[in-house]
């Protein structure tokens, strides 16, 4: 273990790229030496199987090139960036300028740009304490070589989605594959972004992507976050958001399990007013695992929060669920909810969920709900009486489950690309397929 | 507002007195000589001497846990005195009468109900000063359908292979830092025995108080309820009121055999330390029951007392059809702290379990629920509604939830809600219109958020737990 651990150190130490990030890079080296590693006996990461984290950490990938590229949303007229194994890939990329609107990656950066990166990068990670920052966030900022910074100047709205796609071919070593998306929104600016993640199913890599969302004053930000890297994949991930004055965030996160997946959310209120709405689904099958921790620090008065989370689990898969609600003693008038709702569909699948409430402040309310169960009997029995077989019935009734929250995606292409794709998820058989529309 | 909350914080605590009597106490430190001493003291079998030493072997390679959401000072654990007895308890009482009238004069004081009081309310009470088992109740009548009520430290020479059977069956040794404490040191505490079939006539009942300076109690109690019996079982406890903190690290075990019921009820009021926090008793206490088939545990407690409360009354459901149940209400006041919930196991088929956890947090207090369902791979068809409300008053003290939920079979339904917020605005102004004050309907809105549990208390204890959430209130609204 603790080889693994200087091995990992000494990689990062040696490890070189864009100079005038170096500073930053060597902060965050300076926290992983400090940082605790993760292990089973930390609270934290006691029930994943983090024996796949360090075996893929240990153990270099084979290379492989990327045959699956199947990772366009049909219809969606959006802005694509393109990244592969962490590199900007500027052919597959469709950029086109704009008033009020930095899109550039860090590698192609002006000095000017370069100085509003330095400004903003790791000011939304260094506001987490340190058990929501783990190492492996630190490690992305000592392992940074490229990523995306997206400025929206004050007062500007940008209708048209901003599509980041971060494709794992397996060429990478894993820790090098450690994208960075920096979004910076003015006042009175919105933007949409849709980071996605996906991979090639034959080969086993790691990635380590990590995003900072500032969201200025009155600004507002859809952003999604479609994990659907899917089988030997080891994803770890992060997002780390500040809201400011009466500033809205509009979240959703997809984690399609895999051979380890986590992804952290950690959300600051550190202005009056601000609205934090978030969405998640975990969906794992097989032997996967999907590991989803969402963490609302309310720092300042009159902020709510309201959080829906569900997951559905098949075979002898395992999920886990923390959703922790921090409430700082100013943080007076504070509305904030939060519920996790669990399907196990079979006997062997586990779900580990914890929604956490800590709170400091008294003019407040809040609560959280938390089932675990399967498909109701009766809902199943009502389908089977119209002549729907039990199979397609809890297919049916699943999809459903689920397809509640997907309704709530406001970007029309990709709520009907996500409905397609977890529709295949469910059935493994299109003859089902139509049921479900 | 504010006079009322000065002239609450000035309130006394009102068990906080110290009772003179002569006591033979053992110096602080532990090591295994001071295990020896004990066990020796009481007279105590080969067996028990070894069991002890074990735990006492084991307790030294473990560390104190830390994950709690509490902070202390370190304990050291060298500076305590591991045995103090009440001196005149050398030649054991045969009745009442015998009872050093002091003794007497100090429950008297506490206004619990023993001698003839107990004759009235029907409760047979054993009574454990310091680290000793004064006198029991109702013995005799008890003994005439075969329950056995007694103190720990006899039944292990009257019944021992009751003990031997049980003790440490629910909660072994290695369980955690202060059970395995416990069980090195332990030197007195309850043991009931419900024979088969037997629906016990009156409510058992045990007081606890720890006298001496510079002790710590260590009391451990064991509750067999044999097939088809049926026990309720209440436990009291207070202490004086010093600077020092003091350690108390108790053991509870049930164990219920098929279609057997024990309800277990504990008013918990030791000594919270003062306005600036300092003293207090730690309340490191483990509780655990297991259920066998068709059988039902009971835990009810209302937590009022204690600097620092680290306590999850858990039940194991290994046999198909049982049910356990958790009803408690935890005040915090001033700088005390709680960290306290239950653990519901369940192993065998179609399990129940109700969790209804209040929480009341006052002044600069915090108040922390920590539960565990846990649904195992034959849970099948078991079914868990866990519901914990807290409620904050003043804006210097805490609230928080960390439930754990955890299952592994799919026919397995876990059900958890848990709200947190001060008394509403709008019920306080409803009360108030209605000429009610506001002091009183505060009052008022706090007893009716721990109904739900206040209904599952025996009635003495309900109308005594009523009121000490009361006096703990009074004033600390604004």
């Amino acid at each position: 273990m603790s080889d693994l651990r200087e091995t990992v150190v000494a990689t990062a130490t040696q490890w070189t790229s864009l100079p005038w990030l170096a500073p930053y890079r060597e902060q965050s080296l300076a926290r992983v030496k400090a940082g605790q590693w993760p292990e089973l006996r930390q609270e934290h990461w006691m029930h994943s199987p983090v024996r796949r984290l360090h075996a893929a950490l240990a153990t270099p990938t084979p290379s492989d090139t990327l045959t699956d590229k199947t990772d366009s949303i049909p219809a969606l007229d959006a802005m694509r960036v393109v990244f592969v194994d962490g590199a900007f890939d500027a052919d597959a990329s469709t950029v086109a300028a704009m008033d009020g609107l930095t899109l550039v990656t860090f590698s192609e950066a002006t000095a000017d740009e370069q100085s509003r990166i330095v400004t903003h990068l790791g000011s939304c990670l260094n506001q987490a304490d340190k058990r929501e920052r783990h190492i492996m966030a630190d490690l992305n900022g000592a392992m940074l070589s490229d990523g995306l910074f997206i400025q929206v100047d004050k007062n500007v709205q940008i209708s048209r989605p901003i599509e980041v796609v971060y494709r794992t071919t397996g060429a990478a070593t894993g820790l090098n594959n450690a994208p960075r998306l920096l979004v910076v929104l003015g006042t009175h600016a919105e933007a949409t972004v849709i980071e996605q993640f996906v991979n090639n199913a034959a080969g086993s890599a790691v990635v380590n992507a990590v995003a900072e969302l500032v969201i200025g004053d009155n600004a507002t930000l859809k952003h999604y976050r479609l994990g659907v890297d899917q089988h030997a994949m080891v994803h770890v991930g992060a997002v780390h958001v500040v809201l400011k004055n009466n500033a809205n965030l509009k979240g959703f996160i997809l984690a399609l399990g895999s051979h380890f997946k986590r992804t952290d959310m950690v959300v600051h209120h550190t202005g009056q007013g601000s609205h934090c709405d978030v969405t998640g689904l975990y969906l794992t099958r097989g032997e996967e695992h999907s590991d989803l921790n969402a963490c609302i620090e309310h720092r300042t008065p009159h902020c709510f929060t309201d959080e829906v989370f569900r997951g559905i689990l098949a075979d002898k898969s395992k999920a886990i669920f923390n959703g922790r609600i921090h409430i700082h003693p100013q943080a007076q008038k504070t509305l904030a909810n939060l519920s996790n709702k669990n399907l196990l569909l079979d006997q062997g699948a586990e779900i580990y969920t914890k929604p956490e409430l800590e709170i400091y402040a008294d003019d407040v309310r809040c609560a959280h709900g938390a089932t675990v169960s399967q498909i109701q009997s009766d809902a199943l029995y009502y389908l089977q009486t119209r002549g729907i077989g039990r199979k397609e019935a809890e297919i049916m009734l699943s999809y459903g489950f689920i397809n509640e929250l997907l309704n709530t995606i406001s970007v029309a292409p990709l709520r009907a690309h996500l409905q397609s794709v977890l529709a295949v998820q469910f059935t493994r058989d299109s003859a089902i397929l139509e049921h479900l529309g | 507002m504010s006079d009322s909350i000065d002239q609450y914080l000035k309130k006394d605590y009102e068990a906080g007195f110290v009772s003179d009597i002569d006591a033979e106490t053992l110096a602080p430190g532990l090591n295994e000589d001071v295990v020896r001493f004990i066990s020796a003291k009481k007279g105590e079998p080969e067996w028990l001497l070894a069991w002890r030493l074990k735990a006492f072997a084991i307790w030294k390679e473990m560390t104190e846990p830390t994950w709690a959401h509490v902070h202390y000072p370190e304990i050291d654990f060298q500076n305590i005195s591991y045995y103090s007895a009440p001196k005149s308890m050398d030649s054991r009482p045969k009745s009442l009468d015998e009872v050093d009238p002091e003794l007497l004069a100090v429950y008297e004081k506490l206004g619990i109900p023993l001698h003839e009081r107990a004759a009235l309310a029907g409760v047979a009470v054993d009574v454990v000063f310091d680290s000793v088992s004064v006198t029991t109740t109702f013995r005799e009548k008890l003994k005439e359908v075969g329950i056995i009520f007694m103190p720990i430290s006899e039944a292990v020479h009257e019944h021992p292979e009751l003990v031997k059977k049980y003790m440490g069956s629910v909660v072994p040794q290695r369980d955690n830092y202060y059970a395995a404490l416990n069980s090195a040191v332990f030197s007195d505490g309850s043991f009931v025995y419900i024979p088969k079939g037997v629906r016990c006539p009156m409510e058992l009942s045990t007081y606890f108080r720890i006298n001496e300076a510079n002790t710590g109690q260590f009391e451990r109690t064991l509750i067999v309820a044999d097939e088809g019996s049926h026990v309720s079982y209440l436990e009291g406890c207070t202490a004086p009121m010093r600077d020092e903190n003091q350690l108390h690290a108790a053991v509870v075990e049930l164990v219920a055999l098929d279609n057997a019921e024990i309800k277990y009820s504990t008013v918990q009021n030791w000594y919270p330390g003062d306005k600036e926090g300092k003293g207090g008793i730690y309340n490191f206490v483990t509780k655990r029951g297991i259920c066998h088939t068709n059988a039902k545990i009971s835990w009810t407690q209302v937590e009022t007392g204690s600097a620092v409360t680290w306590k999850y009354p858990s039940c194991i459901l290994k046999g198909d059809n049982s049910i356990g149940e958790f009803y408690s209400v935890a005040l915090t006041n001033n700088y005390q702290q709680a960290d306290t919930g239950t653990k519901m196991i369940h192993l065998g088929k179609n399990t129940r379990s109700t969790i209804i956890s209040k929480g009341i947090s006052a002044g600069k207090s915090q108040g922390s629920y920590r539960g565990l369902v846990k649904m195992n791979p034959g849970a099948s068809g078991a079914r868990n509604y866990t519901q914990c409300d807290s409620l904050l008053i003043g804006d210097q003290c805490g609230a928080h939830t960390f439930p754990y939920i955890e299952s592994k079979n799919p026919s397995a339904v876990v059900e958890h809600e848990a709200t947190t917020s001060k008394v509403s605005d709008d019920q306080l102004f409803l009360c108030q219109q209605r000429g009610i004050t506001q002091e009183k309907a505060v009052s008022m809105i706090v007893n009716g958020f721990c109904k739900e549990v206040f209904k599952e208390l025996p009635m003495e204890f309900a109308v005594e737990a009523g009121k000490l959430l009361e006096v703990s209130l009074e004033g600390s609204v604004g």
